[in-house]
């Protein structure tokens, strides 16, 4: 069995996020990729968070699967050059001077990734995943009326942009593959933030009007389960087959909630009746009550229950491999093939390989 | 160039963001994509249900055909077709299967097992097709305990462990706007299709493809979750403010409910920061100097610079600071996104003329690969019937007049389906 892109040799020159993620996917699906440090080591080397014996969780999920080799000090050009010669695509930082990639093989294709762009008014602009967040227009509607916006967690516009540019790679060497000449492309995350953005930009172009945070009525709350936060989504046709489930069966009757108005102006009054009701309860099984009864429920997740936890156990999502000498846990495939599934490259060790020092 | 794309066949059983999202994708790429719907079951973007709200519409007006006029459905579908389509009729779903069975691409956002219900999925179809990709995106996966769960944008990112870490201080898990995980899902899924074109490409034979929404969002997180998983530990989300950098946060600007983010990032950043804000007090105390001790006092910096941003111009502040290589930047509203001088650069709007909600500036995606045609708008409901039934699966006109006749194709749906 063969791997989805395993006739592609791919070059890692990015230093960031979205380039060493979209990589990253290449390599799961069977690309070989070599990931090319500068000679202090990759930036994400010292991105935190850490393990516990001080490397780069960050690096270690971007990285896994690639071979990696960092350039020796002096003048990078002809040591990629020489690298490129057989690459089929390269990932660059903005900025790269992509004429020593091209010289040495005008058929590579080449990525540019950045966060505000090599042109335009923002190039020289800085920041993370706030910043970014800030201009998508996702912060202004993310948290409570009256309360400062929140910008969500973690690098989220990063890795997003990572799936852009692994679109945009994959698009262009299948269209590389039927005669097209096309070999440059180029991804923003701060572009991708905005494309990510609710569509209320939309809204405003079509009638003027601007929704802020607070502005969308979700018929959702959340209960505390022993110590686990449960959403339930209470549509209105859900209503009684909810407070049945729950054993509040006495609420479908009750003129506060009769009504979805009622509802709706009574909410924090059915969600203290709800608390009072499941404090003491399993936060699974009350979901698994409610998802029998057509109510959608979730548990609010921490990132520590997702590591032991029964429904990805069964799907055996965490997976063991290799990476510069260690044994390492990495997160299953996000997306599972029938016949080119993700393979780690047996543990042999790749010609490439320098272990970082 | 041609488009990278061009001359494959998308036939999209998909509704509200991620799936439609995904369609939109491979679409901007070139490929020929048909949004399916049934006279019984639209759309749910079309909000064909219920009483209109008037700001999801131009000119606040909801118009004869609503459900052509909606910008949630209209920004969604752009470069499509749309097919309508009766599935629980046999006329219907014949119609269907020899559709899919002349196409490349199935991608499907509804429910693990209704492809399967309907005749449709990839082990059956594949027989006769064996180029065929299917792509199915269930919240769960199509396997394990939780893998019948119902869910929408908000729960899976609950499921996903991002809630837990989105949270003012003390408070409750908090989901990202209306939903943050159906553009994941949508470019999850389109990574899939070209990830399993780019195989059949190799080989000749698709293939099926489980995009598991919530486990393919968790890579967004990964760093976070192997931390949680080597080390235990919970995180105490404080609104904006990170372990990594401070002042890190969102300052109160001029204006009714506007704020400006402000991320320092380094101690050099810090000084530069104090500066601009003439705290020399500020700049003198050494205990601020580095990110330990500003953590440690990081209520008395946010109170020091909410003081000083209120009343400033949050786009003229955000340049200044910009500037002097500080990270800062305007929370823009959706007004601010539309004049945003980077976006305009950037070429992310096109304008789109729709026959029935009029022309308007329309948000695009993140891809730049060559110069591209210009954008069709969203298909009206039913538009392409006869394209589809006709032009692709050679049916005379009379046959497709019947089964309009018959509902078992519309352009018009049933009221509240």
């Amino acid at each position: 069995m063969t791997s989805a892109l395993q006739r592609f040799r791919v070059l890692d020159l990015s230093e960031s996020i979205a380039g060493q993620y979209c990589c990253r996917l290449m390599a799961d699906y069977g690309a070989t990729v070599l990931l090319v440090e500068p000679p202090e080591g990759s930036i994400l080397r010292r991105k935190p968070p850490f393990s516990r014996n001080g490397t780069s969780l960050t690096f270690r999920h971007l990285n896994h699967g690639k071979a990696i080799r960092r350039l020796r000090p002096g003048p990078a050009v002809p040591q990629i050059g020489a690298l490129a010669a057989d690459a089929d695509l390269a990932v660059v930082p903005v900025g790269f001077d992509a004429a020593a990639l091209r010289n040495a093989n005008p058929d590579c294709i080449v990525l540019d990734v950045s966060t505000f762009g090599a042109e335009g008014p923002y190039r020289n602009w800085q920041g993370g995943e706030m910043i970014v967040q800030a201009l998508s227009g996702m912060m202004n509607n993310n948290g409570e009326a009256g309360r400062p916006p929140l910008f969500g967690t973690g690098n989220r516009a990063a890795y997003a942009a990572g799936l852009a540019t692994y679109i945009s790679g994959l698009a262009l060497l299948l269209a590389r593959d039927r005669g097209n000449d096309g070999r440059r492309a180029s991804v923003d995350v701060a572009e991708t933030a905005a494309a990510m953005s609710f569509p209320y930009v939309l809204q405003y172009a079509y009638n003027g009007t601007d929704r802020r945070r607070g502005d969308q009525e979700i018929p959702a709350g959340q209960v505390l389960c022993r110590g686990t936060w449960v959403c339930i989504w209470v549509y209105p046709f859900r209503f009684a087959a909810m407070c049945r489930t729950l054993g509040l069966a006495h609420l479908v009757g009750d003129p506060r909630f009769a009504e979805d108005a009622d509802r709706t102006r009574n909410w924090t009054a059915l969600f203290d009746i709800i608390q009072k009701a499941l404090a003491d309860r399993d936060a699974e099984e009350v979901v698994r009550q409610l998802q029998e009864a057509q109510v959608i429920a979730a548990c609010a997740y921490r990132p520590s229950e997702l590591a032991r936890n029964p429904h990805l156990d069964a799907r055996g999502f965490w997976e063991i491999t290799q990476m510069e000498g260690d044994e390492i846990q990495v997160l299953g495939p996000p997306f599972r093939m029938s016949a080119t599934p993700r393979r780690f490259a047996a543990a042999e060790p790749m010609p490439e390989r320098k272990v970082a020092g | 160039m041609s488009q990278p794309l061009e001359g494959l066949r998308v036939i999209e059983l998909t509704t509200a963001w991620a799936g439609p999202m995904a369609g939109r994708i491979l679409a901007w790429l070139g490929a020929d994509v048909t949004h399916v719907e049934s006279p019984t079951r639209t759309n749910s973007w079309r909000q064909n249900k219920g009483v209109p709200s008037p700001v999801n519409y131009p000119d606040l007006d909801p118009g004869a055909r609503k459900y052509d006029r909606t910008f949630l459905f209209n920004s969604q579908n752009l470069n499509k077709r749309s097919l309508v389509v009766d599935l629980k009729t046999a006329e219907g779903l014949a119609a269907m299967r020899r559709l899919i069975c002349a196409s490349d691409v199935l991608l499907c956002n509804f429910r693990g097992g209704m492809l399967k219900r309907l005749g449709l999925d990839y082990d059956t179809i594949s027989r006769e097709n064996p180029r065929l990709i299917v792509v199915e995106m269930p919240a769960y996966g199509l396997a394990g305990p939780h893998s019948g769960y119902a869910a929408l944008g908000p729960t899976m990112e609950m499921a996903a462990g991002m809630s837990a870490m989105i949270a003012y201080a003390g408070g409750k898990p908090t989901v990202t706007g209306p939903s943050y995980m159906d553009p994941i899902g949508g470019f999850n899924a389109a990574a899939a299709v070209l990830t399993a074109l780019a195989s059949r490409q190799a080989t000749g034979l698709g293939q099926h493809v489980e995009v598991p929404q919530v486990e393919a969002a968790m890579q967004l997180i990964g760093p976070e979750l192997l931390a949680a998983a080597e080390q235990g530990g919970e995180p105490a989300p404080n609104g904006n403010r990170i372990p990594y950098a401070c002042p890190h946060d969102c300052y109160p600007a001029a204006g009714e409910d506007e704020w400006i983010a402000i991320a320092v990032e380094t101690d050099a950043q810090w000084q530069r920061l104090v500066q601009q804000m003439q705290r020399d007090d500020l700049a003198r105390d050494s205990s601020l100097n580095q990110l330990e001790g500003r953590l440690a006092a990081a209520d008395r910096i946010d109170a020091a610079i909410a003081e000083w941003t209120r009343g400033q111009d949050k786009h003229d502040l955000a340049e200044r600071l910009q500037a002097q290589e500080i990270p800062a930047a305007p929370v823009c509203t959706p007004r601010d996104l539309a004049a945003s001088p980077y976006l305009a650069a950037r070429g992310f709007f096109s304008i789109v003329a729709h026959p029935l909600a009029g022309t308007h500036p329309h948000p695009g995606l993140p891809f730049h690969i060559g110069p591209a045609p210009a954008d069709r708008p969203a298909p009206c409901f039913g538009a392409d019937n006869a394209h589809l039934l006709g032009q692709v699966l050679g049916m005379e006109a009379a046959e497709i007049g019947r089964l309009e006749a018959a509902r078992v194709i519309a352009d018009s749906p049933d009221p509240e389906a």
